[in-house]
């Protein structure tokens, strides 16, 4: 018997038996306008509209003629859009096994990269923070990693972004080395703060529909891939803080469901309101900040 | 406003050990990063425009504040001094309900007294800031 997974305002109501379902429907246990998803539908949809479920109804006796109408008067067709939700199947780095790893992370990083809209609409809401704050530690490290790299590599040559402020800490040897082994800890770190701060502001601008995990699962996935973007030479540490805005906006929008406007504004605030909140969110993408090419 | 004390429920956040962990985590980093010497962040709005941001003093609030100078505090940034106690009384309360398996408080804010109190207290942070700093 087919297992159908129900859904209401986002939260997961369980995995039941069709015949459960059916019966939930009859005694109200669910409702019609709750999403049910089974094996081989593309999308989240309706109880109601699912056919093993659909209420046989008489067929509607036909319309009367409007005699006030001329009967050449064509009449408009207007398409009706069946409005899709995308079934919250996880982001490829929620569905990794143990011999896909690497994949599932690259993967992941694309598809937040290139598809954020996409990405988010797909991405879990809950299931605990261990998934994303791997994703987070890995790449919010490799990034400030390639970007500690690109730095040593720039004062080799004589090249340094200067020693004042944080790029001062590049021609301390020891702290370095110790900043380098505390990278994951910061990085973790950050995440937390930036999240809680994004949070508040998204509460504060009525955007938050879904609880602070949500809000902690779209930075840990878009600042963890904006983060690698520091890959790229000299202008990396600016791409990646700007393509965190970009994707932590759009992330925020599609995963609490919720304007747009709002998402911008509750990342932006903490910049615009203080940079106390810009040196919060400059530490869950410190590989740009240590770098010091935003200078 | 909603108020209410309980188990945690299966699957729910541990706010509690998440939160306590953070704090002192980056509170003991803090520390290290100032006993080495490493540079402080510079504010970048005070930069700019010379004027204090709500946040400016913040740092020198909180190495006042970890010497129980909480009137230096005060003076440096008295929004943050605040922050430090509710963050200092957080912390006991998160580690007293962890060791001894007590409920939890849960407190639900709605949006229309969240926005006047900390725009609010904000504002006359920064007004203090502007007359003092």
């Amino acid at each position: 018997m087919a297992m159908i997974h129900v859904s209401r305002s986002g939260a997961t109501l369980g995995i039941f038996e069709e015949e459960k379902v059916r019966e939930g429907l009859r005694t109200g246990q669910f409702i019609g306008t709750d999403l049910g998803w089974t094996d081989g539908m593309p999308t989240w949809r309706p109880l109601s509209e699912l056919e093993s479920f659909r209420v046989p109804t008489p067929a509607p006796p036909p319309p009367q003629v409007d005699v006030s109408l001329p009967a050449t008067t064509p009449q408009p067709v207007v398409p009706v859009a069946t409005p899709t939700i995308t079934a919250r199947t996880g982001l490829p780095w929620e569905n990794r096994t143990s011999d896909n790893f690497f994949n599932a992370l690259i993967e992941t990083v694309m598809m937040v990269l290139s598809k954020p809209d996409h990405a988010f609409a797909i991405m879990k809401r809950e299931g605990g923070l261990g998934d994303p704050l791997l994703y987070a530690v890995i790449c919010g490290s490799a990034g400030s990693l390639i970007s500690l790299l690109y730095q040593f590599f720039m004062k080799s040559l004589g090249m340094g972004f200067g020693r004042t402020g944080l790029g001062g800490l590049f021609g301390l040897g020891f702290v370095s080395i110790l900043i380098i082994i505390f990278i994951p800890v910061f990085v973790l770190l950050g995440i937390f703060i930036g999240s809680a701060i994004t949070h508040v502001c998204l509460m504060i601008v009525g955007g938050a529909k879904y609880p602070f995990e949500t809000t902690l699962r779209v930075l840990s996935y878009g600042n963890g891939s904006a983060h690698l973007l520091n890959v790229i030479p000299f202008c990396g540490g600016l791409i990646a803080v700007v393509a965190a805005l970009i994707v932590g906006s759009i992330g925020l929008a599609r995963a609490h469901e919720t304007d747009t406007w709002r998402a911008v504004v509750a990342v932006l605030l903490p910049m615009i309101v203080c940079c106390g909140g810009a040196i919060f969110f400059g530490a869950a993408i410190i590989g740009g900040a240590m770098a010091g090419n935003w200078h | 406003m909603r108020f209410e004390v309980r188990r945690l429920r299966a699957g729910e956040l541990d706010h509690e050990l998440i939160w306590l962990a953070v704090t002192i985590t980056s509170a003991v980093l803090l520390c290290a990063w100032l006993r080495v010497g490493l540079p402080l962040p510079q504010c970048i709005f005070h930069t700019l425009l010379g004027i204090p941001c709500v946040t400016c003093g913040s740092t020198h609030a909180a190495l006042a504040f970890s010497h129980g100078d909480f009137s230096g505090a005060w003076r440096f940034n008295p929004l943050a001094t605040l922050s430090y106690f509710a963050v200092a009384i957080y912390d006991v309360y998160a580690l007293l309900v962890l060791v001894r398996r007590r409920p939890r408080f849960r407190l639900a804010i709605s949006r229309h007294y969240l926005v006047p109190l900390i725009s609010g207290a904000a504002l006359l942070n920064w007004i203090y800031l502007l007359r003092h700093l």
